[in-house]
């Protein structure tokens, strides 16, 4: 390989100097001949003549299949001469550019050019126009070698050229949660991998905080020739405080190697918020005994606990009535910062009337501050009945004849007990008052669970509001 | 009941008034300053003036402010109070409601409310309320009293009149019956509050003693309308007494005289009563133990089923009826109440008679002042007598008084007897001719001890004067005899309402033996005078019934729907028990007014079902 190096430069350096002589001297090296010749003319000297190519320079298409090279017979062509030709690698190479040829052309007498072919190898790979040198040596016949007997087949490249391509992001948005340690950012390369070429990269505050919520990252990729795709990673820093989800500006620029910048060459890195602060009931249903006064249903703040956040409640009927089972409430909860819990305190009002369980609604709404409504954010209190399973007890009396017990102030007191001979102080008591008419009502209706119950009844008038000994007792078994 | 003995138709014992009464009771006059306090309320249904408000407005509320609130709700402001309370005059048509809604509604009041009315807490102007301890014991002294024990008694020992009248003063819508002497109906504090029986019953009621229609006591008897005067004289009319009832219907039926009341003339009194619309009678009498009256019995429980309540006296005689029956009074019957009487301090008064199970209940029947007929001409035996034989004016030892006595040592002589074959006259001649009489009679107490029935004592009464025995006697008491006894003789029967009426007693007697004569003391003629304003203090359980009779017309009046049992039974258990009365009577209770009225009995017919 070094020879045929050394043989390159050789003829090149050759060449040159054959083309300096023949724009310098070429008078004189005509002269020379002509002298020589000259010398012969006196004679019939036999002129086998020269050979030489037809031209120091050929060239032919990688897909041209072969390449026929004329040798030249100059100056006489007086008998049969022959002359030797070879190819010698230049930079293409034998065997997968072009088959390697030699032999000896011959001459007939009065035959002035000869050819030979050279074949050549035809492939899908860029490699660029190639050379080899072709050769012609000894001539025979008396024919010397004439000039050029060497020559240059340029075999060009029919394949595309390969190129360096354009740099660019993957994506024009990225995204990451705050807690993701880091993100890589890919840029690609396309139309061409040609050659190795770089790509500078940097990070730039969006809304995010380089320091608090990502690490600056700048630096340079190197693509190597092929290589298509390069990442760079930018660590991100999780906190504890809720910002709501913030941006990194990244940035692509200064592209060496031929690569040309393509797009995106900026995008946007989302880091999603990660402390998420919800609100809402600690359970979908809570219970409350109806002889409890108040029931405190507890709202929680989940996530982040710092910041200001309100939430607004209120109350609906579902089976319980407002008013009778208990008091309409709304308002507006605030969590101030830190605060995990919130109560809802919505009073029950009792009564001894059995109902069954009821229920009511609670409904969470209008979350303000850096939260959002959670899940559940509806409730249902049931108010579970404390009063035994009853039974509806109608109690009659014949009307008083007082005047004043008929009449504004007056009425009758029932008073019931499960003990004979009852203490009308200790004993359940009803109030009958008069309302309206000409007396006041005889009879009442009383819910009761099952057993003995014993009865007695008093009278009383404005005049007399302590009332009348009681009536004699009765009594009724409930089943 | 006990109906033992069968009825003799002879005279019951009166209880009227007790045996010291004829000698004790004075004419009282009071003045009329005794209490005169403001004038009664008028229209107690009305509890706050209507179309004017009382407006608190706040602290800062300027005059200004003030007048422009009231302003703007077409009001006018009367007269800014003191702390900023403002007396409004409501417009025209507004309601007291409606206007204290609106100023509670404003910013600038605190409170508005009505003008209440309060009452006057009904204390009646009568000229003589003060004297009237029964109705408000204040601790006054009660002058010139019959009864001189516990007076004064003690506050408030009374029967709770004034709180009862705060809600009702009007009986008028119970028809009370007065079985008794007669009432003079035309007495200046009863008229108006007398029945009004219409042509049929044009004199207020009946006459059963002298089968007539005029109930004017005829013998001048105080006590009827002493009665009548407890339970309904007209209340605040500046004058007179006060009754329980200040306005009422007083029924007067007349079925006795000052000494007796027949069992028959009771009897058709009662139906009388009951058929006239009498709802309450009150009787102020009673029989002795021996009388058991089957008839009267079964009149009065006729009655009962009349829904007609009787009030009885218990009597006078500090007996326990329980042992010593009393008609009507312990006669088995729930509608009678039975009433003992009580002095100034709520003790028993001492003449009372008890009874644990017939007895009901105790009400004020000492110093009770209160109307009667008229007046009375006391004999004092000083002038005008005619005495011959035995017969003679006396006092000492034996008399109480000076006393008209035969024979003439009577009163210093134990051993005094009238002479042998005597026939001795005494009388005088009284002027009886002034117009004003209604009805007169003349009563005295009787001390007379005869021998045998060849002796005896008459009574004679000749309106032509002199010798009154140139006429028949009007009675004749034969011996053997020896007795206290009162008499009493209607003048005006006996044509005696003139300018001389001649009232004379003969004495006559055979040889045949003695005894210790006669001694007429308390000799009196009640005059009965038209359009009476007189007033008297008596004392007995007879002035006891017609308290309760009275509470029984107001507590009936305040609830007409009641029966007579619940009026019974208000009146039996809304009474103040009192330890005097405990185990001498049924309830142990002391009448009671507005215990009576607060009384609720209990709820009966108590009905449980399920449903």
């Amino acid at each position: 390989m070094n020879d045929s190096s050394r043989g390159v430069v050789h003829n090149f350096i050759r060449v040159i100097l054959f083309t300096l002589a023949s724009i310098i001297g070429v008078a004189s090296i005509l002269a020379s001949g002509g002298g020589g010749g000259g010398g012969g003319n006196g004679t019939v000297t036999p002129l086998p003549g020269t050979l030489q190519f037809s031209s120091a320079a050929y060239s032919v298409a990688e897909n041209g299949g072969s390449i026929n090279i004329t040798v030249t017979r100059t100056g006489g062509s007086d008998g049969s001469v022959t002359v030797a030709y070879t190819t010698t690698n230049g930079t293409a190479t034998s065997g997968s550019d072009y088959t390697a040829t030699s032999g000896t052309l011959t001459f007939a007498d009065g035959v002035t050019s000869q050819n030979f072919s050279i074949p050549i190898l035809n492939d899908t790979a860029y490699e660029g126009d190639e050379t080899l040198s072709i050769a012609l040596s000894n001539a025979t016949g008396g024919a010397t070698l004439g000039t050029p007997n060497t020559a240059t087949l340029t075999i060009t490249d029919d394949d595309p050229a390969p190129l360096p391509g354009t740099l660019q992001f993957s994506s024009a948005a990225y995204s990451v949660a705050e807690n993701g340690g880091s993100i890589n950012i890919t840029v690609t390369r396309t139309g061409g991998s040609a050659g190795s070429v770089t790509v500078d990269y940097t990070t730039s505050n969006g809304t995010a905080t380089s320091g608090s919520d990502y690490t600056a990252t700048s630096g340079t990729l190197t693509f190597t020739d092929g290589v298509t795709n390069q990442s760079f990673a930018i660590p991100i820093l999780d906190d504890t405080t809720y910002e709501g989800n913030e941006t990194v500006i990244i940035s692509l620029s200064n592209v060496t190697g031929g690569a040309e910048l393509g797009t995106p060459n900026s995008a946007v890195l989302t880091i999603s918020e990660n402390e998420v602060s919800s609100i809402q009931f600690t359970s979908s249903t809570y219970s409350v005994a109806e002889n409890v006064l108040l029931s405190a249903i507890l709202v929680r703040r989940s996530g982040s606990t710092s910041g200001t956040t309100t939430v607004d409640y209120s109350t609906s009927d579902g089976t319980a009535t407002a008013g009778s089972d208990y008091t309409a409430t709304s308002g507006t909860l605030t969590f101030t910062d830190g605060e995990i819990f919130q109560t809802i305190t919505i009073p029950i009002l009792g009564d001894s009337v059995y109902e069954g369980n009821e229920t009511l609604n609670i409904t969470l709404s209008n979350v303000t501050g850096e939260a959002s409504l959670g899940s559940p954010n509806t409730a249902v209190l049931t108010i579970t009945d404390d009063d035994p399973l009853t039974t509806s007890i109608s109690v009659s009396w014949n009307a008083n004849r007082e005047s004043a017990v008929n009449a504004p102030g007056g009425g009758y007191r029932v008073y019931y007990s499960t003990t004979p001979g009852f203490d009308i102080a200790t004993a359940n008591v009803i109030d009958e008052p008069y309302v309206s008419g000409p007396s006041a009502h005889t009879s009442t209706t009383i819910q009761l669970a099952s057993g003995t119950y014993y009865f007695k009844v008093v009278a009383y008038s404005a005049l007399n509001s302590a009332g009348s000994e009681p009536s004699q007792e009765s009594s009724i078994v409930i089943p | 009941m006990k109906v033992n003995k069968p009825f003799a138709k002879t005279a019951m014992s009166w209880f009227a008034t007790a045996v010291l009464a004829t000698t004790t009771i004075l004419f009282v006059t009071k003045s009329a300053s005794a209490q005169l306090k403001s004038a009664a309320p008028t229209a107690a249904q009305a509890r706050y003036v209507p179309g004017e408000v009382l407006v608190k407005f706040k602290a800062d509320a300027t005059d200004a402010a003030i007048f422009s609130v009231v302003g703007s709700y077409g009001d006018e402001p009367l007269k800014v109070m003191k702390r900023r309370v403002v007396h409004v005059k409501l417009k025209n048509g507004q309601s007291v409601e409606e206007a204290i809604a609106s100023y509670q509604g404003d910013p600038s009041v605190l409170r508005a409310q009505p003008n209440y009315l309060y009452n006057l807490h009904a204390v009646p102007n009568d000229a003589l309320y003060g004297d009237l301890w029964a109705l408000k014991n204040t601790g006054q002294t009660i002058s010139s009293a019959p009864y001189p024990i516990n007076n004064p008694g003690l506050v408030g020992m009374d029967i709770d009149a004034e709180a009862a009248w705060d809600h009702i003063t009007d009986c008028s819508s119970v028809i009370v019956a007065v079985l008794d002497t007669g009432i003079n109906y035309t007495h200046a504090d009863l008229a108006t509050n007398m029945w009004d029986g219409g042509a049929s019953y044009p004199n207020h009621g009946w006459d059963f003693f002298d089968a007539d229609n005029d109930p004017m006591p005829a013998d001048g008897s105080p006590h009827g309308t002493h009665v009548a005067g407890i339970i309904g004289a007209v209340g605040n009319n500046a004058s007179g007494t006060t009754g329980v009832c200040w306005t009422a219907k007083l029924m007067a039926v007349r079925v006795g005289g000052e000494i007796s009341v027949s069992s028959a003339a009771a009897s058709d009194g009662v139906d009388f009563a009951v058929e006239n619309g009498a709802k309450v009678i009150n009787m102020s009498f009673g029989g002795p133990p021996e009388q058991a009256d089957a008839d009267f019995y079964d009149v009065i429980n006729d009655a009962r089923t009349k829904d007609v309540l009787i009030v009885a006296s218990a009597g006078n005689k500090s007996n326990n009826n329980d042992i010593n029956s009393i008609t009507p009074c312990t006669f088995d019957l729930d509608n009678i109440i039975c009433v003992a009487a009580l002095d100034q301090a709520y003790e028993l008064a001492d003449f009372s008679n008890t009874g644990a199970t017939s007895v009901d209940l105790g009400a004020p029947g000492t110093n009770i002042h209160s109307a009667v007929a008229g007046d009375r001409l006391i004999e004092d035996f000083s002038t005008g007598w005619v005495l011959n034989g035995g017969w003679g004016i006396g006092s000492g030892d034996y008399c109480p008084s000076v006393s008209l006595v035969n024979p003439s040592n009577f009163c210093t002589v134990f051993t005094a007897t009238y002479a042998n074959n005597a026939d001795d006259i005494a009388y005088k001649t009284f002027d009886l001719s002034d117009p004003a009489i209604l009805a007169a009679g003349v009563h005295s107490e009787l001390e007379l001890g005869l021998n045998d029935a060849n002796d005896s004592l008459s009574i004679a009464l000749n309106g032509a004067g002199g010798n009154p025995f140139s006429i028949s006697p009007i009675a004749t008491i034969l011996g053997p005899f020896i007795d206290v006894l009162p008499i009493g003789y209607d003048l005006a029967k006996s044509g005696c309402l003139t300018a001389t009426c001649s009232i004379g007693t003969r004495l006559q007697s055979d040889a045949g033996g003695s005894h210790l004569g006669a001694h007429l003391f308390g000799f009196h003629i009640y005059r009965a005078l038209v359009n009476a304003t007189t007033s008297e203090l008596f004392d007995g359980t007879s002035m006891s019934a017609p308290m309760v009779t009275g509470v029984a017309a107001l507590v009936w009046a305040f609830n007409p729907n009641y029966t007579y049992l619940d009026v019974a039974e208000s009146i039996k258990k809304g009474g103040d028990a009192i330890p005097s009365l405990a185990g001498t009577t049924s309830t142990g209770r002391a009448l009671d007014a507005m215990g009576s009225l607060r009384y609720i009995n209990p709820p009966t017919g108590i009905s449980l079902s399920l449903q």
